[in-house]
C-alpha cells in the first residue's frame, strides 16, 4: 500500500494499487454473494444481515429495491426504541418487491394494510414525504420518538393493529414539539397532551372503520376504544333525533349526524384517557397521571440532578 | 475470507447511527452520569442502540432495585417519560458489563449464574422470584404482577353484565391471589405468583434453583378480564 502526497500537501491513502485490490475483492465478493443469494432462503437472509449488522453495531438498510409507492425519505435508521426484547429489524425504506419464495416483511405487511384505506395511504405518504424513520421490532410497544423523528412499531401486533398504530403515531409526528412542557402550566400541558392522544386514537378508529368497510363484516376486529366511540356516536344521534321528534323538528341531516356523532365519539375517547380506562403499559397509570409526571420530569429537575 | 467478504457485502447495506442532532438532549451535570455512560456503552456493545440512547437521554430516570443476593451485580430500572407513551426497561450491570433483562428470561438466568447467586433459604428464593417477575416482563404489553385481587386494574365505570363478571372474578380470586412466598421443594424452591398479562389473569408457577435460575410455567386462569386498556 502506498501513501501519496497530494497537490495541496495532504496525504492521499489507499490509492493506485488499492483500486485493483478492491476490485478483485469485490469480484470475489460478488461470486460469493451470488452463491449465497442462490442458496440462502429469503427468510434466512434478512436474519443474517441483521445479525451481522448487529455485530458491527450499525443501522441496517433493507435490501435495495424499487419503491412500490411513492418515495421514501427516511434516513437509514439505527436500532432504536424502548425496551424491545428482540433486536430491531426492518426499517422505513422503499418497500421491497415480495418474491414468491419468501414471506413478506413486517414493513411490507403493514404497508399493504395501510394501502387498503385512505387514511392509511395518507399516513404512509406523509411519513415518506417528511423523512420519518420507522423501526419495526418485536416487543417494546409502539410509539413515536420526536427526538429521533422515529416511529417504533411493535411487530407483536397484527398487521391491522400495526396499521392503526401507524396512523395514530402520524398524528404525534405531525406536532412533534406540541404540547411543550416547558411552555405551559401543568394542567394545560396535561389537557393538551390528552387532546393529542385522543386525536390520534380517533384517527386510528376511523382508519379501522375504513378497513372494516373495505374487507367486509367480521373480517377485522375493533381497535382500541372503537366500541366506546361508536356507542357514543350512535347515542348522540339517537338522542338528538328523539329530541327533535318530540319538538316536531326535522331529523338531523347526514352531515349533521356525522358532525354530532364524531364530536360525541371523540369526547368519549378523551374521557377514557382521563378516567383510567386507558393506562400506561409501564406502571398502569391513567394517562392524565402519566402526562402530569412527564411535566414534572421536564420542569422539576434542577440541573437534572434528580432526574 | 469468504465470511469476511460476505460480511463486507452485508455491511454495505448498513450505515452509521443517526446524526447527533437526532439524539435527545443529554445533560452533563447528573451525579449518576458515569453509571449512565457505562450502561449505555454496554448496551450499545450488545447491539441495543435504542436502549443505550434512552439511558443517557435528558429526562430519563435510573432507579436501583434491591437485589442483595446478586453480590456485586446491580439491577436498574430505566424510565423515559418524555414521549407520548412511556418507555421502561430493566438492566443488570457489573463493571463494564450490561445485560438487558426486559423480555428475556434467559438473560436473567445468565446474570444470576454470573453473579454466583446462592439460594439457601425461602426468603432469598422469594426475593429472586420477585426480581425475576419484575425485570423480565415484556415491554409495551401491560404485563404486571398482582399481590392481591384489588391490584387488578379493572376498567372504571363498567356496568351491567361486565360489572357482574368483574365482581365474580374478585369474589373467586380474593382468597387465591397472594404475594409469592417460596417454599422448599426438591433441593430448590417453588413459588406461585399472579400476573395480569393483556386481558389474562395468569398463575405463574416458578421454580427457583439453588443457583438462582428460574423456571416459569404460566397458566391462564381468566382469559377475558374487563381490565383497563393498555397503550
Amino acid at each position: 500500500m502506498r501513501t501519496d502526497r497530494t497537490l495541496n500537501g495532504g496525504v492521499a491513502r489507499d490509492r493506485g494499487a488499492s483500486v485493483v485490490e478492491y476490485g478483485a475483492l469485490l469480484m470475489v465478493g460478488a461470486l460469493i454473494i451470488g452463491v449465497l443469494a442462490m442458496t440462502a432462503s429469503g427468510t434466512v437472509e434478512p436474519k443474517v444481515r441483521s445479525a451481522i449488522c448487529g455485530m458491527f453495531n450499525a443501522g441496517c438498510q433493507a435490501p435495495a429495491a424499487p419503491p412500490t409507492t411513492g418515495q421514501t425519505t427516511g434516513t437509514p435508521p439505527s436500532t432504536q426504541g424502548g425496551a424491545p426484547p428482540t433486536k430491531s429489524t426492518v426499517q422505513q425504506q422503499p418497500t421491497p418487491s415480495p418474491s414468491p419464495t419468501r414471506q413478506p416483511s413486517d414493513q411490507e405487511e403493514t404497508e399493504a394494510v395501510l394501502g387498503e384505506t385512505q387514511l392509511g395511504r395518507d399516513a404512509l405518504r406523509w411519513v415518506r414525504e417528511n423523512g420519518v424513520r420507522v423501526v419495526y421490532r418485536a416487543g417494546g410497544g409502539s410509539y413515536y420518538s420526536s427526538g429521533e423523528n422515529t416511529f417504533y412499531i411493535d411487530t407483536n401486533q397484527s398487521p391491522e393493529e400495526r396499521a392503526n398504530t401507524f396512523v395514530h403515531e402520524v398524528n404525534h409526528a405531525q406536532s412533534p414539539d406540541f404540547p411543550d412542557a416547558d411552555d405551559m402550566e401543568k394542567d394545560e400541558f396535561v389537557r393538551r397532551s390528552i387532546d393529542e392522544e385522543t386525536e390520534g386514537t380517533v384517527e386510528a378508529i376511523l382508519n379501522n372503520q375504513q378497513l372494516q368497510r373495505a374487507r367486509g363484516p367480521g373480517q377485522v376486529p375493533d381497535t382500541l376504544l372503537q366500541g366506546e366511540y361508536q356507542d357514543a356516536y350512535d347515542k348522540a344521534i339517537r338522542d338528538e333525533n328523539a329530541a327533535r321528534a318530540r319538538n316536531q323538528r326535522p331529523p338531523l341531516t347526514p352531515e349533521q349526524e356525522r358532525e354530532l356523532g364524531q364530536r360525541a365519539g371523540t369526547d368519549r375517547v378523551r374521557q377514557a384517557f382521563q378516567n383510567g380506562e386507558v393506562i400506561t403499559s409501564t406502571d398502569q397509570k391513567p394517562y392524565s397521571d402519566y402526562y402530569g409526571d412527564q411535566w414534572e420530569d421536564a420542569n422539576d429537575c434542577f440541573l437534572w440532578i434528580f432526574c | 475470507m469468504p465470511a469476511l467478504v460476505a460480511a463486507a457485502f452485508l455491511l454495505a447495506g448498513c450505515s452509521g447511527g443517526s446524526p447527533e442532532a437526532d439524539v435527545p438532549k443529554t445533560p452533563s451535570s447528573r451525579p449518576d452520569e458515569p453509571v449512565r455512560t457505562a450502561v449505555s456503552a454496554g448496551l450499545a456493545r450488545d447491539g441495543r442502540a435504542s436502549e443505550a440512547k434512552v439511558v443517557t437521554a435528558g429526562g430519563s430516570r435510573l432507579t436501583p432495585l434491591p437485589a442483595p443476593f446478586l453480590n456485586d451485580w446491580r439491577v436498574l430500572r430505566v424510565d423515559y417519560r418524555q414521549g407520548s407513551h412511556p418507555v421502561m426497561f430493566h438492566v443488570a450491570l457489573h463493571g463494564a458489563e450490561t445485560v438487558l433483562l426486559t423480555g428475556d428470561a434467559e438473560a436473567f438466568d445468565k446474570v444470576v449464574k454470573a453473579a454466583g447467586v446462592k439460594v439457601g433459604d425461602a426468603a432469598t428464593a422469594t426475593q429472586v422470584a420477585g426480581l425475576y417477575l419484575q425485570t423480565v416482563r415484556p415491554g409495551g404489553t401491560g404485563s404486571y404482577q398482582v399481590d392481591g385481587v384489588d391490584q387488578i386494574k379493572f376498567r372504571p365505570g363498567i356496568t351491567g353484565e361486565t360489572a357482574a363478571r368483574r365482581d365474580a372474578i374478585v369474589g373467586e380470586y380474593r382468597s387465591v391471589i397472594k404475594p409469592p412466598a417460596a417454599v422448599a421443594k426438591g433441593g430448590g424452591f417453588t413459588a406461585a405468583a399472579y400476573v395480569v398479562k393483556g386481558r389474562e389473569l395468569q398463575r405463574r408457577d416458578l421454580t427457583i434453583r439453588a443457583d438462582g435460575t428460574v423456571t416459569d410455567r404460566p397458566r391462564t386462569l381468566v382469559s377475558d378480564l374487563p381490565v383497563a386498556y393498555v397503550l
